[in-house]
């Protein structure tokens, strides 16, 4: 069974598209950005959790690649799962499809650290949190 | 039992809340028209059929319920269900916002919209594949029923001498489209910058309310698209006010084409003060129940 879950699922406006008439790359990034939110629910981090123990997932590296172009009206769908949850570091996969053709668009895979919001810094995990990361341990496509 | 279908998902960003501290009521809207869209390509209308045909399924009338405030970092989903495509061809389908987080209501709409043919804009008949697909995915969902009909006065459908002259400008392109018409979160962007101007003839200021600790909400929108908005199109708002009870107050805009004075769309708006605080309704300041009945009479309501 996958353990994908889905993150997102909305539609490209023509405000996000730039005069080579596709999806402008900044707006994947505000996507997956998007997407992660709730990867971080389901791990825990709740908006709860973050607003009362000041603690989130703050991305610190990402490689994305970008598979087909999208479209002003294009309907998107990402899926996401967790592909390392270390010490201090979750790894988070993104994948975004889109509806109409079922076809792959964008791949990301997002290097995160655990963030005390007051300290600005990275904090180690708290157990429970690490723990219910690797439910939702996913390979990536093609891996 | 049919079950409305996921047509939304996603997060209120920081930016999406306004000086209240909730999500702007703009940006309901524009989540709630991806779920349309996700709706639309359930019934077969994917984006490729829009493309290819320069159709577009236009809402003729929404109203939605604003149930619960949403913040930065919440994460939500949309649930929409068709209610009945009949044969004069209006599609009824509604939208049930939810936070994913608390499992609360945060919003729910009730669509009506019309497939029109961009060209003309004239309403077209839907194609009968599609009209299968929507009868295959309708049902009462009579655990959703729809919103309560309003009670009080109605906004009169004619612009009265006294209306509140609340904004004037020019539709841009940046706010169309691939329909090239205004969607409604572009229209409740200027509804909701316009209401400050409304509520500034009924003796309220922004810097008051926020020196009382006092926002304002809004609880639920009528809204009629009547004659769809273009680029390059010049309009007003006149407003008006409708009543005000203990904590409630209700008014109304009228989206003009200054040029030919045609009401393009018309919004009643239900609103409530609330404490910043204690996030909780509170009456009304005495500065608007005192200037109400002045304008009550000038908006052609009494």
């Amino acid at each position: 069974m996958s353990n994908f879950i889905e993150t997102f699922r909305g539609r490209v406006t023509p405000q996000e598209c730039d005069h080579l008439g596709h999806m402008n790359v900044q707006f994947y990034m505000a996507k997956v950005s998007d997407a992660a939110w709730t990867v971080m629910h389901a791990i825990g981090m709740t908006p709860d959790y973050i607003r009362t123990r000041r603690k989130a997932l703050a991305a610190v590296r990402q490689d994305v690649s970008y598979l087909r172009e999208l479209k002003a009206g294009d309907l998107v769908v990402i899926e996401s799962g967790v592909l390392e949850a270390g010490e201090t570091k979750v790894t988070i996969y993104h994948r975004m499809n889109n509806v109409e053709t079922g076809i792959l668009t964008m791949t990301a895979k997002v290097l995160t650290v655990n963030m005390d919001l007051d300290k600005r810094r990275a904090e180690p995990l708290a157990p429970e949190i690490r723990e219910r990361a690797q439910a939702y341990r996913v390979r990536e496509e093609g891996a | 039992m049919k079950q409305p279908q996921v047509a939304y998902r996603g997060c209120v960003n920081a930016w999406e809340c306004d000086q209240w501290g909730h999500q702007n009521v703009q940006f309901y809207l524009s989540k709630a028209s991806d779920a349309q869209a996700a709706l639309c390509a359930a019934m077969g209308l994917p984006p490729s059929y829009f493309r290819q045909t320069r159709r577009a399924v236009l809402p003729v009338a929404d109203r939605i319920l604003f149930q619960r405030e949403l913040r930065a970092g919440d994460i939500l989903a949309i649930r929409s269900g068709v209610r009945s495509l009949d044969p004069a061809g209006t599609l009824r389908f509604f939208s049930a916002m939810r936070n994913e987080d608390t499992g609360g209501s945060a919003a729910f709409f009730e669509t009506q919209a019309r497939l029109t043919d961009l060209t003309c804009g004239a309403q077209i008949p839907w194609p009968e594949p599609v009209m299968e697909r929507a009868a295959a995915l309708a049902g009462p969902f009579s655990d959703i029923p729809p919103p309560p009909d309003i009670t009080g006065p109605r906004a009169p459908g004619r612009i009265a001498e006294g209306l509140v002259l609340t904004y004037r400008g020019s539709v841009e392109s940046w706010e169309c489209d691939e329909t090239e018409t205004v969607p409604p979160c572009f229209h409740i962007a200027r509804f909701a910058e316009c209401a400050n101007q409304l509520f500034r003839h009924l003796g309220i200021a922004k810097g008051t309310l926020r020196a009382q600790n006092m926002g304002t909400a809004a609880l639920d929108y009528d809204i009629l698209y009547r004659i769809p908005v273009r680029v390059g199109q010049t309009v007003e708002i006149k407003s008006g006010l409708l009543e005000v009870r203990e904590k409630v107050f209700r008014f109304f805009h009228h989206l003009l084409d200054s040029v030919s004075g045609e009401i393009l769309t018309s919004i009643e708006v239900a609103a409530v003060f609330f404490d910043l605080t204690a996030r909780k309704s509170v009456p009304a300041p005495e500065a608007v129940r005192a200037n109400a009945q002045r304008l009550l009479a000038a908006s052609g309501v009494i």
